[in-house]
């Protein structure tokens, strides 16, 4: 093997094994008519700030428990997951909302938001399927 | 006739009203929280009073939530304070919530019921435990010296309307509310030396009005409050009202060649100003907080006379608690009061908070005037989502700002509690 196919194939065994790092969907149930374009319009779902559709219907947050999605999505509303905790408690106790479900697969979140009117998520933009509807794709 | 039919109109757009609205098939979610307390306590401005230690369940809340259709909630909030028991006496049992929303936009919200109103920020979550990391709360709004420094003359306790909303303005939110309620005159009403509880309703002509604006943006949250309304001042008409009581037997004894003492004046109703600041940022784990409360009171002339002719009459001799005389109640109604409080999360299950707390009140010579403050350390664990351990370390004192109170006021509080939300 010649130095040149060695190279090839380094470079190749490091492609295969570094990690996806797939975008993060805001997925939800076909029925909900919203549009988001920013980061900050994201939060105002997940914080619960926002919650009726175009179309007057009541969105139901869901959220993963734990996991490299769940991080980067965190990251990108720019919460904590402490943060985040507080804030859904706040508005529980106050009557603004109710704190999310946290689900445990990104396949049980998608199954979730397909099945439950008025559902928003977040799943990897990979695993996205024709059962919901992505609202925006987080930068 | 009008009165007859509005008692007809008012039930009948009360059914109305519940009868065209669609009842979702959705049940009532039913959540709450309870704080369960160890406390020692210790006076050192009094060595004769021995520490005490005791166990309470401090409050227990049960929520109650529906939502009625997609704009519709209502919202219920029964509470119980101290250990409390119907056949002991103990603690109290109060609904602190009761109000329905109707939210046709973010910018529009209209709430209706009892309510805890919008006025700077600690307010509205003020009986709220799980969302704070103290026991012992911002002086004006801990419970536990209600008794002592008459809280809802400094923040609003209740509302029965709020209107409210939020907007977006680029990456910032505009937040805005007003609301309108009760006024102080629908709880006692001092008579003779003692007080009547009154059942509940206003029976005045005037109500409570007030306010917040606020902007929120990249951590950063300020707001600016204001209340009007009316002042009762028991707490000095009270005073007045036991020297009253013990006027004739004084004159009774009273030589004939010393003039009699005279029956003083009550304080009327006195038109009462708040104004409110907030400010506080979150972010990186880092929580800093603060509020100014200022409460005036603008007496007419009348009223400023008979606070003087009070402030004689009310006047401590010299030789019955010091060698010179003390005067109990000052001329000056105004209150203030403000926080600032500082909480770190580290390791996402730590948190340690530092605060203190000045409260001062003109008219009371006796405890308050230069300010009573409070120093608090507190430190907690968050065993779960929905438990927290919290251990408070405070110290509740008037000599800091001034050593010039009448009744000295210095106690040591340590606490320990577990906070849980269901």
């Amino acid at each position: 093997m010649n130095l040149k196919n060695m190279l090839l194939a380094v470079i190749a065994t490091l492609l295969l094994a570094a990690p996806s790092y797939s975008q993060i969907a805001v997925i939800a149930n076909k029925n909900v008519d919203l549009v988001l374009n920013t980061n900050t319009q994201a939060s105002d779902i997940f914080t619960l700030e926002v919650q009726m559709s175009k179309n007057n219907v009541l969105i139901v947050v869901f959220n993963l428990k734990s996991g490299e999605v769940q991080d980067k999505f965190y990251a990108a509303l720019n919460k904590t997951s402490t943060e985040l905790k507080k804030i859904w408690m706040k508005a529980q106790l106050s009557g603004q909302g109710k704190a999310p479900e946290s689900l445990d697969s990104e396949s049980a979140m998608i199954a979730k938001v397909a099945s439950t009117p008025g559902a928003v998520g977040y799943v990897s933009e990979s695993n996205v399927t024709a059962d919901v509807k992505v609202l925006f794709v987080i930068k | 006739m009008k009165l007859l039919k509005m008692r007809c109109v008012v039930p009948l757009f009360g059914l109305l009203l519940f009868s065209s609205t669609n009842i979702s098939a959705e049940g009532v979610d039913i959540f709450g929280y309870a704080q369960i307390t160890l406390t020692g306590n210790k006076d050192l401005a009094d060595e004769s009073v021995s520490p005490t230690t005791t166990f309470s369940v401090q409050e227990f809340d049960l929520f109650f939530q529906k939502t009625l259709s997609p704009k519709i909630t209502m919202l219920a909030d029964i509470q119980f304070n101290g250990n409390y028991s119907t056949s002991k006496s103990w603690g109290s049992m109060a609904l602190d919530e009761l109000w329905i929303k109707f939210s046709p936009y973010r910018q529009l919200n209209i709430k209706v019921g009892k309510l805890l109103p919008t006025f700077n920020s600690f307010n509205e979550i003020k009986t709220k435990f799980p969302l704070f990391p103290y026991i012992v709360r911002p002086i004006v709004y801990e419970t536990s010296f209600q008794e002592s420094l008459a809280l809802n003359r400094w923040a609003p306790e209740h509302a029965m309307m709020q209107i409210f909303g939020t907007q977006p303005i680029n990456n910032a939110k505009l937040d805005y509310a007003i609301f309108g309620g009760n006024s102080e005159f629908l709880e006692t009403e001092v008579k003779g030396s003692g007080t009547l509880t009154l059942p509940g309703d206003d029976t005045t002509n005037f109500k409570l009005v007030g306010g917040r604006v606020g902007m929120r943006a990249s951590g950063i949250k300020f707001g600016v409050s204001g209340t009007y309304d009316y002042a009762r001042n028991d707490v000095i008409n009270k005073s007045v009202a036991d020297q009253n009581a013990r006027i004739p037997s004084i004159n009774e004894h009273l030589p004939s060649f010393v003039p009699k003492l005279e029956i003083m004046p009550k304080l009327g109703d006195i038109p009462r100003a708040r104004l409110g600041f907030d400010l506080s940022y979150t972010g990186h784990g880092l929580t800093i907080e603060g509020e100014y409360i200022l409460v005036k009171q603008m007496p007419s002339d009348k009223e400023k006379a008979n606070l003087d002719i009070i402030v004689k009459g009310t006047t401590i001799p010299a030789g019955q608690m010091k060698p010179y005389a003390v005067q109990t109640v000052g001329t000056d109604l105004t209150k203030s009061f403000w926080y600032v409080n500082v909480m770190y999360d580290f390791l996402d299950k730590f948190y340690a908070s530092a605060g203190f707390s000045n409260q001062a009140d003109a008219s009371d010579l006796l405890v308050s005037k230069d300010g009573v403050t409070g120093l608090l350390f507190c430190f907690g664990y968050r065993l779960t989502d929905n438990v927290t351990i919290k251990s408070e370390f405070t110290n509740i004192r008037n000599d800091i700002m001034s050593d010039e109170a009448a009744i000295e006021l210095n106690q040591i509080i340590g606490q320990v509690a577990v906070s849980v939300f269901f």
